[in-house]
């Protein structure tokens, strides 16, 4: 698989020949998978991705400060996973040719203060994007989600979906901040948001089935960070390690 | 004795939910309870069972002899009570595997093999006729009504409760999945005759299939009559609202 290591400004890379990287820039012409392996990292990403291609990019990244630019051409696809521990990553869509689409599952366990920002920017006609975001913040540090969504009027026909959700066991200071702007009527846009608990019911109905909180809560969290059919094993359990510490220390405050 | 239910108080929202409301199970009893939409039979089950929402204000809730009260919902379960619930939710992103693993895992105070707990659940399903992939499927998305039904039955055979507590479990199943079900639990019931069943329900068609015992007349947050089959067929007939006044009838004689 292709791979690309960031550590701090450092960075190491195997790619095949589908993908280029120059002048700091990556350009996708084929369709490809990449992992992305970011750590303590500031370094910017910009990914172009050129027509009719389909990519799917996963990143494993820890304590994150990085622009990460998208250009995405008409006919393309693009499916992020990203899982971050810690990321104040700002990361910028361009759908800039028609029926150009990104899905992007974005998942972070969030231990400091942190603000993560999205925004996609429909440039073109029946332009598509799936904005999946989903926070677990494990202590009163603030995790802050902005997410942007731009419709200009010539960009007819597409569809913005944006899906927020915070989980904070204690008492937080997180907030969602969505923007829409949207300037044409036949388009069609939603977003959800959500900062809180997860609600007693289901709780109560995993409880019922003999399972103590403690557990209830791990099998939420992972269902709620990966349940995300298309990950890998090894990808989830090496997020799932994040939580795994974090109860640890929890039971000796 | 089993269960007994002891001068249960309940107020939701100012409203008198349960008020005085006492019964007693003996193992391997069958006792329905039936009464109109809005009564708190739903209520009565979650007390039970220590849903969050409803805190008891008065009265005494004892298994085998001993107050069950200060014991969480884990706990309870753990006891042997199984609830399957009127509205059985979804859980985004939790495999029914992984739910059911963990709590077999949980009942068994090991963790349970993967080939042990698969050979167990295939025959379940099998029993249930359910389809193969919703082992795969996260707990009860996509599911119709009847297949959450169901799926409430499939962990009452995992987990063997002593005590069973159903609630409109006939509510969603269309005619053949109503008599898969009640197989299946007629089956278990042959198979642990020391095994208690609790039904729950509006309407008497459920004891076609399973004969109960008892028949209570559930109004006004209380029992209001006792009686066996033939009270359910006659409430059948002539509607709840008559039952206060039998009652009144009844202790004027
Ligand atoms: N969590 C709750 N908060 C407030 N009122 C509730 C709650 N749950 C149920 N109720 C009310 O309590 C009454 C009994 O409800 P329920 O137990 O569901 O009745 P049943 O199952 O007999 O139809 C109803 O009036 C219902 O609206
Ligand atoms: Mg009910």
């Amino acid at each position: 698989m292709n791979k690309i290591t960031v550590e701090r400004k450092k960075w190491e890379s195997s790619l095949d020949s589908q993908v280029s990287y120059q002048d700091g820039q990556l350009v996708i012409e084929k369709s490809t998978t990449i992992l992305f392996d970011c750590n303590n990292s500031t370094q910017p990403l910009s990914i172009v991705v050129k027509p009719n291609v389909q990519v799917s990019l996963i990143f494993q990244s820890i304590d994150t400060k990085q622009n990460i630019t998208y250009e995405i051409s008409e006919n393309s696809q693009v499916e992020i996973q990203h899982l971050s521990v810690d990321g104040s990553d700002q990361v910028m869509i361009y759908l800039k040719g028609e029926q150009a689409k990104v899905s992007y599952y974005y998942s972070t366990i969030n231990r400091k203060e942190n603000t993560y920002s999205i925004t996609v920017e429909h440039q073109a006609m029946k332009t598509e994007s799936n904005i999946v975001n989903h926070g677990v913040n494990l202590n009163d540090n603030a995790l802050r989600f902005i997410v942007n969504g731009i419709i200009p009027k010539q960009s007819i026909h597409s569809v913005c979906n944006q899906d927020t959700k915070i989980i904070a066991r204690c008492a937080n200071t997180s907030f969602i901040e969505p923007n829409l702007l949207i300037d044409t009527n036949e388009m069609e846009a939603n977003h959800a948001a959500y900062i809180g608990r997860f609600p007693d019911s289901k709780v109560f109905y995993l409880m019922s089935r003999g399972i103590p909180l403690e557990k209830c809560y791990e099998l939420l969290l992972e269902g709620f960070l990966l349940g995300n059919e298309k990950l890998e094993q090894s990808q989830k359990k090496w997020f799932f390690q994040y939580l795994k510490e974090q109860k640890g220390g929890k039971q000796n405050e | 004795m089993l269960l007994e239910l002891k001068h249960l108080y309940i107020k939701l929202n100012d409203k008198k939910i349960l008020d005085d409301f006492s019964l007693t199970i003996q193992p391997g009893e069958v006792h329905v309870i039936m009464g109109p939409n809005g009564t708190g039979k739903s209520t009565l089950s979650k007390v039970i069972m220590n849903h969050p929402a409803y805190h008891l204000e008065q009265g005494d809730i004892v298994w085998n002899g001993k107050s069950i009260l200060s014991m969480s919902t884990d706990e309870r379960a753990k006891l042997g009570i199984f609830l399957a619930m009127q509205d059985p939710l979804t859980i985004e992103g939790v495999s029914n595997s992984e739910f059911l693993r963990t709590a077999l895992s949980e009942k068994e105070g090991k963790t349970v093999g993967i080939f042990e707990f698969l050979q167990e659940m295939n025959q379940a399903i099998q029993d249930l006729k359910m389809s193969d992939d919703m082992l795969h499927r996260s707990i009860n998305q996509g599911f119709s009504g009847g297949e959450r039904k169901k799926n409430e039955i499939l962990q009452m055979k995992l987990l063997k409760p002593q005590l069973i507590l159903l609630d409109e479990i006939d509510s969603g199943l269309d005619v053949d999945s109503l008599k898969i079900v009640c197989e299946n639990i007629n089956q278990y019931l042959n198979e642990n005759p020391q095994a208690s069943l609790l039904i729950i329900t509006h309407y008497p068609r459920i004891l076609d299939y399973i004969k109960p015992d008892y028949v209570h007349i559930m109004k006004d947050g209380k029992i209001q009559k006792t009686g066996d089959l033939s009270l359910a067929y006659e409430i059948e007939k002539t509607g709840y609202h008559g039952i206060n006044d039998v009652s009144e009838l009844a202790s004027h004689e």
